[in-house]
């Protein structure tokens, strides 16, 4: 275990490291947008009065230049873009997140807000997607080269290629129509619908779960075979076990670890889809956030959803590899 | 000179590599047939590449013409007969311009085979580049690039796609978003490389402890002759599966972004934009949805259809399962 922990502190070391490569990315890459944000943002929430054009006579359209001005010089978009990222890493070694440009809040406090609703989402997704995977992903394995298999493998990469916001409109249209309402041309029930779990949760759910789902039954279908012509499996053939026992007792609990290390993976990654299925449902998470400030460069809530994502990317990497450790002595590192 | 100047061995030897080339061909095709998920894929692989590369030819109608110069009407349903007289029917209806969905759908084929094809043509060349480098050469370099390949897959990819693209969709050279599908593609395939940086890595190492090179090596073959001749071709059946699968991934992507409204143009024919655009009524008009996203899922299962038995066929940890 001695390897394992200068291994995970050397890991840990790196984070940061990785971490201010990406934001610097991130933030290059932001910038290369043209235009200047303070007009976006100036339009929206920070001076009302502008939206209405409401300046008739040239002092209140010089008032409204100082304003514009100002604005620029209190986001600090008068500075070149590298003097820009410093002050943003130097407010984050502090601590400071930094405010959402649109709102006027802290981002922390925002973050801290819609996180939960982006995890009730992704755990969801993660228990359908778990539970229909490992389970076909065993019997396909079990049955290997029947013709059970071929067709359970059939609906494995039918479940992985289905495109998830798809499979939400269809299941709407099935199960659900009467359930929602149409406002504006958008779903707006979803997270307001209180009344109703299943268009609420379980319908996105499914619909970003599917493609895990099918991705999870194929790793365990690959790691159970794997498993299944290994020594100690005919050892325990020999000795007369019965087969299921075999199958439940030796075979599962070997074949379940790189299963239990994609999902860790996949669960930083189901953030990903998560903007999509929010962006669809109205669903007020961290997809939907980083979505909308996207669109209307919001630089300071960009930065932080990248941070965040990033974050949990890197530490369930760290988390996976540490889970390995424990769940196969045979790994070692250096 | 040419064949003549062979000796009766070498055309022996020439013959039998050509019939024993033909036969794997043949054994290929045999298993292919054999398999039947594997023929379902390789049917639709094919029907779509035919509907891309012909979609001028067998479209019956324009995908962009509106309902003032086809004159069909907007959001008619699946199966209405077509303007005039032995007009060919509209098999999937009309979208909100009048548009023929079926031609739309057809024509949008050429779109999703080019971002399978830029994307996994980027993503293999850096990551074949990359991985082979790294684990052929090992030492410093090797951990260099694998650093280099850790920070880039923390990077959240997709997020990261949508950064890039809205800050390039409104360039002066990028006017009205002519080449914002292009640089999606890139891009998708640009944070590919990193995952077959380390699957071509993982692999060359793993060739390169095997006794046979240690063999070739100790018969005094060059290095260059071990990596052409033992590393690529050990290597190759890997990357063409991962290749394989990774196309699907890659349509499924484009798609997702132009679904969000950050892809394709307004009126080029494309999967994920139309159904973007039928997404406001898909109450009303479900077919203009359903049948641009069924596309979609049909030919990304082609490709992992086909993928999977590659890796069946070709993956030596699967081949004798």
């Amino acid at each position: 275990m001695a390897g394992l922990k200068g291994y995970i502190i050397k890991r840990l070391l790196l984070a940061p490291v990785l971490l201010i490569v990406i934001t610097m990315i991130t933030f290059a890459s932001a910038s290369l947008a043209v235009g200047d944000p303070a007009t976006l943002i100036f339009g929206g929430a920070i001076n009302p009065e502008m939206q209405k054009g409401a300046h008739q006579d040239r002092d209140s359209l010089f008032e409204a230049m100082e304003a514009y001005e100002q604005v620029k010089e209190d986001l600090g978009l008068n500075h070149p873009i590298w003097i820009q990222y410093l002050i943003w890493l130097a407010h984050l070694a502090t601590g400071d997140f930094g405010t959402n440009w649109e709102s006027g809040n802290p981002i922390v406090e925002e973050m801290l807000i819609l996180f939960p609703a982006t995890l009730q989402l992704a755990i969801t997704a993660l228990i359908f997607a778990c539970s229909t995977g490992i389970i076909v992903g065993i019997i396909s394995a079990i049955k290997h080269n029947q013709a059970t298999d071929r067709v359970l493998v059939f609906v494995t990469l039918t479940l992985y290629s289905t495109p998830g916001y798809w499979l939400a409109f269809i299941l709407i249209q099935l199960i659900a129509i009467d359930m929602y309402s149409l406002h504006g041309g958008f779903i707006t029930m979803g997270w307001r619908d209180n009344a109703n779990p299943l268009g609420r949760l379980i319908i996105p759910g499914v619909a970003m779960g599917i493609a895990s789902a099918g991705f999870y039954a194929r790793i365990t279908r690959s790691s159970m075979l794997e498993v299944i012509r290994q020594d100690y499996i005919t050892t325990a053939r020999s000795k007369g076990l019965a087969e299921k026992v075999v199958i439940y007792k030796h075979a599962l609990k070997n074949a379940l670890i790189p299963v239990v290390t994609v999902i860790g993976l996949s669960l930083a990654g189901l953030f990903g889809g998560s903007v999509i299925m929010e962006t669809i449902f109205s669903w007020p998470g961290m997809g939907r956030y980083g979505y909308n400030a996207l669109l209307l460069r919001n630089y300071p809530v960009i930065m932080g959803v990248v941070l965040f994502s990033s974050s949990l990317l890197i530490f369930m990497n760290i988390v996976v590899d540490i889970a390995y450790a424990f769940l196969d002595p045979r790994i070692r590192y250096s | 000179m040419g064949m003549s100047t062979l000796t009766q061995d070498e055309l022996v030897a020439q013959v039998k590599r050509e019939r024993r080339f033909r036969n794997r061909l043949w054994a290929y095709f045999k298993s292919l047939t054999s398999n039947w998920t594997a023929t379902i894929g390789f049917i639709i692989i094919v029907v779509f590449f035919f509907v891309a590369v012909f979609a001028p030819v067998v479209a019956p109608y324009h995908p962009t013409e509106d309902d003032y110069r086809n004159g069909m009407p907007s959001y008619a349903p699946p199966l209405t007969d077509g303007p005039g007289e032995n007009a060919f029917p509209i098999l999937l209806g009309t979208d909100w311009a009048g548009q023929d969905v079926f031609s739309r759908i057809l024509y949008g084929a050429q779109s999703a085979m080019w971002a399978g094809f830029i994307s996994i043509s980027v993503g293999l060349f850096g990551g074949i580049s990359l991985g082979a480098v790294s684990g052929y050469l090992g030492g410093t370099v090797d951990n260099i690039i694998m650093r280099i390949v850790d920070a880039w897959m923390a990077i959240p990819s997709f997020f990261m796609l949508l950064i890039i693209v809205a800050a390039l969709s409104d360039q002066p050279w990028n006017e009205g978003g002519k080449y914002t599908l292009l640089i999606a593609m890139f891009f998708i395939g640009f944070m590919g490389i990193p995952g077959y940086a380390r699957i071509i890595r993982g692999s060359v190492l793993a060739v390169r402890e095997m006794d046979f090179i240690d063999a070739a090596r100790a018969t005094g073959s060059s290095e260059t002759r071990i990596i052409v001749k033992h590393v690529v071709p050990n290597v190759f059946p890997i990357i063409l599966v991962y290749a394989t699968m990774g196309i699907g991934g890659a349509i499924s992507s484009t798609a997702s972004l132009s679904f969000i409204g950050l892809g394709a143009r307004p009126n080029v024919p494309d999967w994920g934009g139309d159904m973007d655009r039928a997404r406001s009524v898909f109450f009303i008009y479900p077919w203009n949805m359903f049948f641009p996203g069924l596309a979609i899922f049909l030919v990304v299962l082609g490709f992992n259809l086909l993928g999977d038995w590659l890796r069946d066929v070709l993956d030596p940890r699967t081949r004798d399962v």
